[in-house]
């Protein structure tokens, strides 16, 4: 499922499934979520549905993860040519895909899908993939800085880098950047101390 | 903020969640008994009677009261399947080392 996108320097358009808090959705400016350097649109949260509102347009959900609530909209249109739709439950943990929105100031996604958790390890695995995202655009962020610092402009450089995000659904050890991030076998924690020695070693140069 | 039994006691007064299995059920419905998914006890004190019997893999939500105390908001119990499937030590370690970083979820 690798895809191997030439970088564009700096933004780019976002076709990657995010995982995310709600506290990051709803703490994200007007423009947009970013993480790191790149755009985000596409999310995926897990939370517990608080309530469930049903009108003629659309079923509104409230989400609920430890960090924040926010409303999720399932617009009512051609909902018969799907399978049918999944029974959502108050107080049950469900996985939203969807897209985030801001309307008249306030956050909402636009859900795309929702599932419910098959598995309890399946909320444990997405705690994970936040916290990795959001280190990891850290990193890529500093090491794209490091990058346009030094003359070296191969492309093979930021290459990998971009192609992270491109395997946001696929588990992240398969991942092979040549800029020192051969790193397959740290641990977050490591991985965390590695970037900031990194950091202060290039800052102190 | 998740939190593991141990955790409970730097959490005194602040929202938590924590899920764990029910040990036993205090006969007046209003409080009962968990173990936390690192094996520690923590009683769970309810503001509304409990009107269904529980057991099994819950979630509690609510305010740390004392160092095993929780004053419980809401909880969610999980279906019989999740109990089984459920690795607890991968939980304990993701809370672990979402302890270890002051602020894991925000950019």
């Amino acid at each position: 499922m690798k895809q191997n996108k030439r970088p564009l320097k700096g933004t780019r358009r976002a076709q990657n499934v995010v995982p995310v808090t709600i506290k990051q959705l709803l703490n994200s400016p007007e423009e947009g979520l970013k993480i790191g350097d790149l755009d985000v649109h596409l999310v995926t949260v897990v939370g517990v549905i608080r309530s469930v509102v049903a009108d003629s347009m659309k079923v509104t959900y409230l989400l609920d993860d430890d960090t924040g609530v926010i409303s999720v909209h399932n617009w009512v249109d051609a909902d018969s040519d799907e399978d049918s739709p999944v029974a959502v439950m108050e107080s049950n943990y469900y996985r939203v895909y969807g897209s985030l929105r801001s309307q008249a100031g306030k956050r909402h996604v636009t859900l795309f899908k929702i599932l419910p958790l098959t598995d309890l390890n399946e909320l444990t695995s997405h705690i994970l993939e936040v916290t990795h995202c959001t280190l990891k655009s850290e990193q890529m962020t500093t090491a794209d800085q490091t990058a346009a610092q030094s003359s070296n402009e191969r492309s093979s450089v930021a290459n990998p880098n971009n192609t992270f995000l491109s395997n946001s659904m696929v588990p992240m050890c398969t991942d092979d950047n040549m800029m020192s991030h051969s790193i397959n076998g740290m641990t977050q924690k490591q991985r965390v101390v590695y970037h900031i020695i990194k950091v202060t070693y290039n800052s102190s140069r | 903020m998740r939190v593991n039994g141990r955790h409970l006691a730097q959490f005194i007064g602040k929202p938590v969640s924590i899920i764990g299995e029910v040990i036993k059920v205090n006969p007046n419905g209003m409080s009962l008994e968990i173990s936390a998914v690192d094996d520690q006890r923590v009683i769970v004190n309810l503001t509304q009677p409990l009107d269904e019997p529980l057991f099994g893999l819950i979630e509690v939500r609510g305010k740390a009261h004392a160092k095993n105390i929780i004053v419980c908001d809401h909880y969610l119990v999980f279906p019989p399947e999740f109990q089984n499937s459920f690795d607890k030590t991968a939980y304990n370690n993701t809370i672990i080392l979402l302890h270890a970083f002051a602020n894991p979820f925000s950019v």
